[in-house]
């Protein structure tokens, strides 16, 4: 594996029964990248997010996040990582700042760092409005910013974002782009997504996921840019229909 | 540790934030007061037989038959009484405590955290642990209030006390494991109440087993643990029983937790 890679996937495998919804997956990350993880619906992108995250063990294969076994030092792993879910569910119970200081907490920040953290997050993000307001019931673009603000909140090494601007107005998605260039000049970012603009816009490389197959992988320029990747998905659906009955 | 108190008052916000807390609070004061002075009641009306009985007779003056006497007719039927209204009460409070992360989905936010099963595991059982020692002492309130008006021997009550704790944490054990294992609450909610139920006193079943089987049964049996304690004594082999279920109860929520990693 290249030295200097924040996260080194090699030989990754994760079985539902008979179905391989990852099968020998490689793959590299550099340091300081915004990386974009590209499929249709169901083709494994969730899944190799939930593994890299810890939140799910893979079938077989070998993941390092920021330097670390991803299944013998987990804990290690997730003090270095933040994971933004797709359609991020978040304690009904606790106010925004409550649930930054809950995050805060299990990350062993300081009262005082996390006092200054949530105000700079708070400002950053927009969630002034909203910061003592229970995070569970703020509109769905809040919930996407909150849940954006407690992935980073302790700095991380990589973040991980998982759809992060699905279902969100247009204005909401501009935002959220923002946020996620200003992430990356801290940050190695791993965005998962099927929105093709998106990742040609935000993303340097980029790998496109097929039935839990890696299909292309590459810089978005060596992939054809936008169109490029485009001819890929179109090229697996017409395979997909002419298979089917 | 740190991590584990942080998980703590996550989960004490989250019970406090939710009516059933409060359903389970009221319960045990309304139930706990019915009891008490319905069994103080009774007692009473005893005691004015007899000595209605005695003037009459006029033999016998100051002494109490055995048996009628206020641990035997108060503190015991209503400790039985409270257990059983913990029994019930207790599934409701823990079958959210694993079961609505999975269903609300914010288990993808815990996970990812840097927290190991078993300070998960230790912080939810810890702060049900903590709502329970609120609950119990309700039930000391009523018992307190009767030895500021009058001379009690403070021991058998103390004990009472601590038995109701020790069944509340292994009834809150079973209740945690079952919300841990289910995927829905009113699933985990039945299934605690329903082992719970089935272990409190296996007397019903041994009618059709052997002496053997009849002594190990005898010793799975909550109620079996808890005579003591209204007598006011403390037994280790109670004490390790309850700590025992409780220990297995966590012992087995934490490798449900690491169990739902594979899946």
């Amino acid at each position: 594996m290249t030295n200097g890679a924040v996260v080194e996937v090699e030989g990754l495998w994760k079985d539902y029964g008979p179905l391989h919804a990852l099968a020998d997956v490689t793959f590299e990350i550099g340091k300081g990248e915004v990386f974009g993880l590209l499929g249709r619906n169901g083709s494994g992108k969730t899944t190799l997010l939930r593994i890299l995250t810890s939140y799910r063990l893979p079938t077989a294969g070998s993941v390092r996040v920021a330097g670390m076994d991803l299944i013998g030092q987990s804990r290690a792993v997730r003090r270095r990582i933040g994971y933004m879910p797709e359609h991020p569910q978040l304690y009904a119970d606790l106010t925004v700042r409550g649930l930054l200081r809950f995050v805060g907490n299990v990350h062993g920040l300081s009262r005082a760092r996390q006092k200054s953290r949530i105000e700079e997050l708070a400002t950053h993000f927009g969630l002034g409005a909203v910061i003592d307001r229970l995070a569970g019931h703020c509109s769905k673009g809040y919930r996407a910013r909150i849940s954006l603000a407690a992935a980073v909140i302790h700095e991380p090494a990589v973040v991980f974002l998982d759809e992060p601007t699905d279902g969100l107005d247009p204005e909401q998605r501009h935002q959220t782009h923002e946020l996620v260039r200003q992430l990356s000049e801290g940050s190695t970012v791993v965005l998962s997504s099927h929105d093709l603009d998106e990742v040609g816009a935000l993303c340097s490389r980029a790998l496109v996921l097929d039935r839990g197959r890696i299909a292309k992988m590459g810089g978005i320029d060596e992939l054809g840019g936008v169109s490029g990747i485009a001819e890929v998905f179109r090229q697996t659906h017409e395979r997909d229909r002419g298979q089917e009955p | 540790m740190r991590a584990v108190l942080t998980v703590v008052r996550k989960e004490l916000t989250g019970l406090f934030a939710s009516p059933i807390a409060y359903i389970a609070l009221t319960a045990m004061a309304l139930s706990m007061s019915l009891f008490f002075l319905d069994n103080l009641k009774a007692f009473n009306t005893q005691i004015m037989l007899l000595q209605t009985r005695t003037a009459f007779n006029q033999i016998g003056a100051g002494m109490m038959p055995p048996g009628l006497n206020l641990f035997e007719q108060v503190l015991l039927p209503t400790v039985t009484e409270t257990a059983l209204v913990l029994l019930a009460v207790i599934p409701l409070i823990t079958m959210g405590m694993f079961c609505e992360e999975r269903t609300r989905r914010t288990d993808e936010l815990l996970l990812t955290l840097p927290l190991s099963h078993t300070q998960i595991a230790a912080g939810k059982f810890l702060a049900t642990f903590v709502f329970l020692v609120a609950v119990v002492a309700i039930a000391a309130l009523l018992p307190a209030i009767s030895a500021a008006h009058t001379e009690l021997d403070m021991g058998p009550i103390l004990a009472s006390l601590a038995g109701l704790l020790l069944l509340s944490f292994a009834l809150a054990s079973i209740g945690l494991l079952c919300s841990a294992l289910a995927d829905s609450q009113l699933v985990a909610a039945l299934s605690a109440y329903a082992i719970s139920m089935a272990i409190l006193d296996f007397s019903w079943m041994m009618e059709f087993t052997g002496d053997t089987a009849d002594r190990v049964l005898q010793y799975l049996s909550l109620m079996t643990h808890m005579g003591g304690f209204p007598r006011g004594i403390i037994s280790l082999g109670d004490i390790v029983y309850f700590s025992g279920l409780g220990l297995g109860g966590f012992l087995l929520a934490r490798v449900s937790l690491a169990l739902e990693r594979i899946n």
